[in-house]
């Protein structure tokens, strides 16, 4: 019953999973490649302190004078169009069920088989998860791919990167769980991504703002980049433990409460 | 025996507006149900509170004996569903729908789905995107098929498809109410209601108008009179007879509808200096009419 489940929703996904996963991997390569280079150039130049600000900004922490060799290799893993990469995926994956299955009408078929219905959101959801590793995965390997042409002494260990990749992670329950808990309460998937959207990236700004503006540091630990710390752990730090957990433990509250919102809900498509 | 689909005092409101109201339905095994009424009646409502897709406000409705709203996956095993519109996924092929549904179902159902897609005219690896509305109703019948359900709700079945497809369908339902199955129909299709059912529900307003056999409601439906009159004979003076309604009368002929038995009417018939008369069949449409206006339209 649950491969029959497992076997839909991967149908479903797969071609555009594979899409997302390619143009992250090679965004990292590039990025993983390009960024030390960078990096050793930048270091000759007497760095103007707004552009340490604006790196500080997205790197969602100050770094004050220690632009150090991993500050650019941790760039390639909070630049924007990485964060975007994902949380688009993210967006268009979870706002499926049931907003988007009501939203063209096909959660009828769904429904119409002899499944629990927190049994259908758990199985979509296996595929989720798995489909995160996988474009992790894909991250990973860029990662590894473009730094094989750099020094030694200027990228990354591995056990770092993967601890990165690990907090990336906690990022993508975490923001997955929310957009399930959104999609469990309407029909509509549109309404579903605008949501979503506009809260994304009122966390995406509140987390750049706080470098340069003190009111936002009192809302600060509202976003979710927050707990997204690239930069510390490439720098000697080791698995952000606590950041990853409120991560996925927050995203998996939201996942629940959509679970239990699914379950009782009436299924309107007219 | 428990019913088939039994309905009990259902009520479904959506926040202030009402969808239906203290609706009693009791369906036997091994028939063919038809349900009736105009949109916004209430049909659909009806249906997916038996699919587990709306929560009745208060009420229940049970599918072999089992609750729709708390044993609804359980239901859903012995319940065929295709929908009035019946939407399926882009890259979805009746062939790769069959392995799916198969599998969920835990049951193998390629031999059969594959026979009815043949029977319907399907092909098995046309992506639904491809699809026009009369072969996804193709595939929604097939799907609801497949497993051999022991309960069958389709909600108007034979939109989109043509003649021949519809003709197939009528007998793979009589074949499959004849061996015990049951089939609770939702339909416009008035000829389509009269050559399944042998019983028919009426909807009207969110309540029951009107439940009965199709042979009773023959009964008291009314029939269209022709009486011809020769041309010597004074019509003008005989009076119109309060069974036949109204009446469009000619210096020749009179046009009415016969409303009570037929006995009364050749009764007064023999009395009359009548040249010819031509009774018709019950008009279930006239009927069904007068069912779907609304209290409102009638005054």
């Amino acid at each position: 019953m649950i491969r029959g489940l497992l076997l839909k929703s991967f149908r479903e996904v797969w071609f555009s999973t594979c899409i997302f996963a390619v143009c992250l991997g090679s965004i990292k390569a590039l990025f993983a490649y390009v960024l030390p280079t960078f990096a050793k150039d930048f270091e000759m130049l007497w760095a103007p302190t707004f552009v340490k600000s604006i790196i500080g900004a997205m790197l969602g922490t100050e770094i004050g004078d220690s632009i150090g060799p991993f500050t650019f290799a941790a760039i390639s893993w909070v630049h924007p169009l990485v964060i975007a990469l994902v949380w688009t995926h993210e967006l268009t994956f979870c706002s499926r069920l049931p907003a988007g299955e009501i939203d063209r009408g096909t959660i009828d078929v769904v429904m119409s088989l002899p499944v629990s219905r927190v049994r259908l959101y758990v199985c979509d959801s296996l595929v989720w998860l798995a489909t995160g590793l996988f474009l992790i995965a894909f991250a990973v390997i860029g990662d590894l791919v473009g730094t094989a042409f750099v020094a030694d002494g200027e990228k990354p260990a591995i056990h770092r990167v993967l601890a990165v990749a690990a907090n990336f992670y906690g990022l993508y329950i975490g923001v997955g769980g929310f957009v399930y808990f959104l999609s469990s309460s309407s029909s509509s998937r549109g309404s579903v991504i605008r949501a979503a959207l506009l809260i994304l990236i009122a966390s995406f700004l509140l987390n750049f703002l706080v470098p340069f503006w003190k009111p936002a540091k009192s809302f600060e630990l509202l976003s979710a980049l927050t707990y997204y710390r690239p930069m510390a752990v490439l720098n000697g730090g080791g698995l952000p433990l606590w950041d990853t957990a409120i991560l996925a433990g927050g995203g998996f509250l939201f996942w629940a409460a959509g679970a239990l919102r699914f379950r009782n809900r009436d299924i309107c498509t007219v | 025996m428990a019913a088939a689909i039994a309905i009990q005092n259902l009520t479904k409101l959506y926040g202030d507006r009402l969808g239906i109201e203290g609706l009693n339905l009791r369906v036997e095994s091994g028939s063919v149900f038809g349900f009736l009424g105009p949109n916004g009646s209430g049909k659909t409502t009806t249906i997916r509170i038996l699919l587990g897709l709306l929560r009745p406000t208060s009420g229940q409705a049970t599918v072999q004996g089992l609750d729709c709203w708390a044993n609804s996956h359980l239901v859903k095993r012995d319940v065929g569903y295709m929908p009035g519109d019946f939407r399926v996924y882009p890259w979805m092929t009746c062939r790769l729908a069959l392995e799916i549904f198969g599998r969920v179902r835990q049951k193998d159902i390629r031999n059969s789905g594959t026979e009815l897609a043949e029977e319907f005219g399907l092909e098995s690896n046309l992506r639904a995107d491809k699809m026009s509305r009369g072969t996804r109703q193709k595939l929604g019948l097939v799907l609801a098929l497949a497993h051999k359900p022991r309960v069958l709700i389709l909600d108007e079945p034979s939109s989109g498809l043509d003649p021949l497809v519809q003709e197939r369908l009528y007998k793979r339902l009589r074949r499959f109410a004849a061996e015990g199955s049951t089939v609770f129909l939702s339909s416009h299709n008035l000829s389509e209601v009269e050559r399944l059912c042998d019983r028919v529900a009426v909807l009207r307003e969110g309540t029951l108008a009107a439940e009965e056999s199709l042979s009773e409601m023959r009964r008291h439906a009314s029939r269209r009179v022709l009486i011809s009159w020769p041309a010597e004979a004074a019509v003008h003076r005989i009076e119109v007879p309060p069974f036949l309604a109204d009446c469009q009368r000619t210096n020749t002929s009179w046009e009415a509808r016969l409303h009570g038995s037929a006995t009364e009417l050749v009764q007064w018939a023999a009395n009359q200096p009548i040249e010819d008369i031509c009774v018709g069949q019950p008009d279930l449409d006239d009927l069904f009419q007068s069912y779907y206006d609304s209290p409102r339209n009638q005054g």
